[in-house]
């Protein structure tokens, strides 16, 4: 084309090829890719991994007084079964617990009762535990709220993990022991759930024994709860 | 239309091979604009997932706690480092190489797993499952479906590895059919169905607008082309025309000057032919000056001796001396003068000359104003006098065959004009009539008329000029005024006479020239002159 030559298509031309060019990619920068990709997949099925892993670590849990623990100074019911439940104001992972119990409060026809031992740190009083676990809990009535300086009397339940549930029969013999959740803060069907139901129907057919998801109640070791776990 | 243009065979085996490699060359662009432009999309959206995670844990499980000590809650860990590793690849490699197909199937990758995440954080609640169909219908967006695939895959496998070990995490429930993850999975393959239709048709969809894109271009390459080489042929037309029309403005400038040269050769032509005439016209009162001149001086001559007798006698008288002798001698002088005839003659003689002079004077004069320098600009002119002097001039052409009568109008005013110019067109026409009167009389010595005329009415002063010649014969009465048109013989014009009477008249005086001829009674031209001076006249 001559220079003094006008083409009038040169606008629409110019509308063509504005878009961008594509862009080449560097032999290096792709080689780098195809070596970090697996290696972010591998990181990624790692996260998972210590998710599910932490998710499915249960808190300690030691071995309850296979009779009421009268040195508690609490009184069962005298009318049905005796209910235990030992809670860490503050653990956002036992609200999943409460749910589970309000469930089984519905599911039982309100049958539940007993207490919610509520650990209180030293010096501190039940203001300290006023949270939204404290609002869950006034869903279950037919459970006192106690509360548990550092947890001892919870400790005396064999209870070291928030969510922890202890059930007593009417003649004070223990009849269940552990949480109510499968896995950390996780709603949803579980055996302890499951097992109280069976043991408020009059069932004898439950596990007894369930792992607890949720924080610790009275921190630190716990040498008894490694070995009643251990324990067949 | 574009089919119908000439030269434009947009259906030609090379057209189309260029519509086809255009087509794919604006496909592949078009699927990665798309591809980038989901890619930022996606870049935005797995951001605002990832820091809605974060908000999450920190309103929702802020903190973990054993007895009295807190800390943060592995939830937070888990939104931020967890949900940051889903995150940040993906959208890294989604700036640095954007529309590429590690870019989608990393992010399909990534939001897979986000899904899972929050299928597993939410503890396997149904409703988080919707994530998963929103994220396939996004990821449609890209219209690419293996990118479906690659995000189908990763959540089948995460339900399957799920429903083996951890059913309740995705499921919700504790026990449940080991093929549950198979039902999610059909869901899965139901909605992805429906988008890969869809992928499908989007692909088909960007081919055709792809293709009618470039044949668009292709026609419009071809018309482009089209145009420039008309364009070019054009800009040569125009050069050639251009070099025509300034050839033909030499041309007509040659013309021009040829016609002026022209115009000024006939005046010499008409001043040539009359110089015989007028030649004659001074060589008869010459030649009859100098007889009388002649005889005048021999007339003296025999007066002289007389003349000195007289004297003697008036001196000899006062002496008283013998008178008869000298009376006698002078009375035999005045006798050989003859001085009776001398009486007689000499005064006629005077006036005989002095009327010879007085007409070489006049021709000489009308000479003189006939052949007026040509001017410029108009001037104004006595029409009447300017006639009488053309008259004066071409006698010796008329005067043997014809009289010439005038009839003047004493009160025209005097007319802008260009003198002469306008003595030449007088001439023309006068010295036509003498002609056509010479035809008409022959030698019979009969002599025709001339009549010569002037009037005026608002605008213009109107000279006529009739004779009684033999007319104009009417085939050629639309041409006498055609350059080089001549009924006479030849030698005798050169047929530019009336015409460059009519260019005179027309075009200088912006006045009319035309006439009226019966054959075999004569002929009357009139001349029509603006007595207001016309634009033509002062150019």
């Amino acid at each position: 084309m001559q220079d003094w030559m006008v083409d009038p298509l040169a606008e629409f031309r110019a509308q063509s090829e504005t878009e961008p060019p594509a862009r080449h990619r560097p032999q290096l920068r792709r080689g780098l890719w195809a070596f970090a990709l697996p290696l972010w997949l591998v990181a990624v099925g790692a996260g998972f991994f210590w998710l599910l892993r932490y998710s499915n670590t249960p808190g300690p849990m030691g071995p309850a007084p296979r009779t009421w623990p009268a040195e508690t100074g609490l009184v069962p019911e005298s009318d049905g079964p005796t209910l235990v439940l030992c809670l860490h104001p503050r653990c956002p992972c036992s609200v999943a617990s409460l749910r589970e119990l309000q469930r089984l409060d519905a599911d039982t026809g309100g049958r539940l009762r007993g207490v919610a031992l509520l650990y209180v740190p030293p010096g501190e009083d039940l203001a300290w535990g006023e949270t939204e676990l404290m609002e869950l809990l006034q869903g279950l009535p037919g459970l006192q709220p106690i509360p548990d300086p550092e947890g001892r009397m919870a400790a005396r339940f064999g209870a070291h993990t928030s969510g922890a549930v202890v059930l007593y029969s009417e003649e004070g013999r223990l009849q269940f022991q552990g949480g109510v959740t499968a896995a950390r803060a996780h709603e949803g069907d579980n055996l302890g759930r499951e097992s109280l139901l069976s043991l408020y129907g009059g069932s004898g057919q439950v596990v007894a024994h369930t792992p607890v998801f949720g924080c610790p109640l009275q921190g630190g070791s716990c040498e008894c709860c490694r070995e009643w776990e251990a324990s067949p | 239309m574009l089919q119908g243009m000439g030269g434009l065979a947009v259906n030609s085996p090379e057209n189309r091979a260029k519509v086809a490699e255009r087509t794919e060359a604006l496909l592949a662009r078009h699927r990665r604009a798309i591809h980038v432009h989901t890619d930022k999309l996606f870049i935005k959206l797995m951001i605002t997932q990832w820091v809605a995670g974060i908000l999450c844990a920190v309103f929702i499980s802020p903190r973990t706690w054993e007895g009295a000590s807190s800390g943060a809650h592995p939830h937070l860990w888990v939104a931020l480092f967890l949900g940051g590793l889903i995150t940040v690849i993906p959208v890294v490699i989604a700036v640095q190489q954007p529309g590429t197909a590690l870019s989608r199937h990393s992010i399909a990758l990534g939001q897979a797993f986000t899904s899972a995440l929050l299928i597993h954080l939410s503890g396997g609640r149904i409703e988080t499952h919707f994530h998963i169909f929103g994220s396939m219908a996004f990821l449609a967006f890209y219209r690419d479906w293996k990118v479906l695939v690659t995000a189908s895959v990763v959540t089948a496998v995460d339900h399957f590895l799920r429903s083996l070990y951890w059913p309740e995490s995705v499921f919700g429930v504790l026990l449940t059919s080991p093929w549950r993850w198979v039902e999610h999975a059909a869901w899965l393959l139901f909605e992805n169905f429906f988008l890969v239709i869809a992928c499908i048709r989007g692909q088909e969809e960007l081919r055709s607008i792809a293709k009618h894109r470039a044949e668009v271009e292709t026609t419009a390459d071809k018309v482009a082309n089209e145009v420039l080489l008309r364009t070019a042929e054009l800009r040569a037309s125009n050069a050639s025309l251009k070099s025509e029309v300034e050839e033909r403005m030499r041309a007509q400038e040659e013309r021009d000057q040829l016609g002026a040269q022209l115009l000024s050769a006939q005046k010499l032509e008409a001043v040539g032919q009359l110089a015989a005439g007028i030649a004659h016209e001074i060589n008869t009162p010459t030649q009859y000056v100098g007889d009388n001149t002649r005889f005048l001086q021999e007339a003296f001559d025999d007066l002289m001796p007389i003349l000195r007798t007289a004297r003697e006698l008036c001196a000899r008288a006062q002496d008283a001396d013998s008178p008869c002798a000298i009376t006698n001698a002078l009375r035999e002088q005045l006798e050989q003068a003859d001085v009776d005839y001398l009486i007689d003659e000499v005064p006629h003689a005077i006036v005989q000359s002095l009327d010879g002079i007085e007409r070489v004077t006049k021709i000489v004069r009308a000479m003189k104003e006939f052949s007026h320098p040509g001017s410029e600009d108009a001037v104004d002119v006595d029409i009447n006098h300017a006639l009488a002097s053309t008259i004066a001039v071409a006698t010796n052409e008329w005067k043997y065959v014809a009289e010439v009568e005038t009839r003047f109008d004493g009160a025209l005013p005097m007319v802008p004009c260009l003198p002469g110019e306008l003595n030449q067109v007088f001439l023309n026409i006068l010295v036509n009539a003498a002609h056509a009167i010479a035809d008409q009389v022959a030698d019979s010595g009969d002599l025709g008329t001339i009549t010569v005329s002037t009037e005026q009415d608002e605008e213009h002063a109107i000279v006529r000029i009739s004779d009684t010649g033999g007319g104009i014969p009417e085939d050629v009465q639309t041409r006498i005024f055609d350059p080089f048109f001549t009924t006479k013989e030849v030698g005798k014009g050169t047929g530019q006479g009336l015409a460059i009477a009519r260019a005179v008249i027309v075009k200088k005086h912006g006045g009319i020239l035309d006439f009226e001829s019966t054959p075999g009674r004569g002929t009357e031209f009139r001349i029509r002159l603006p007595l207001r001076r016309p634009q033509a006249v002062a150019a």
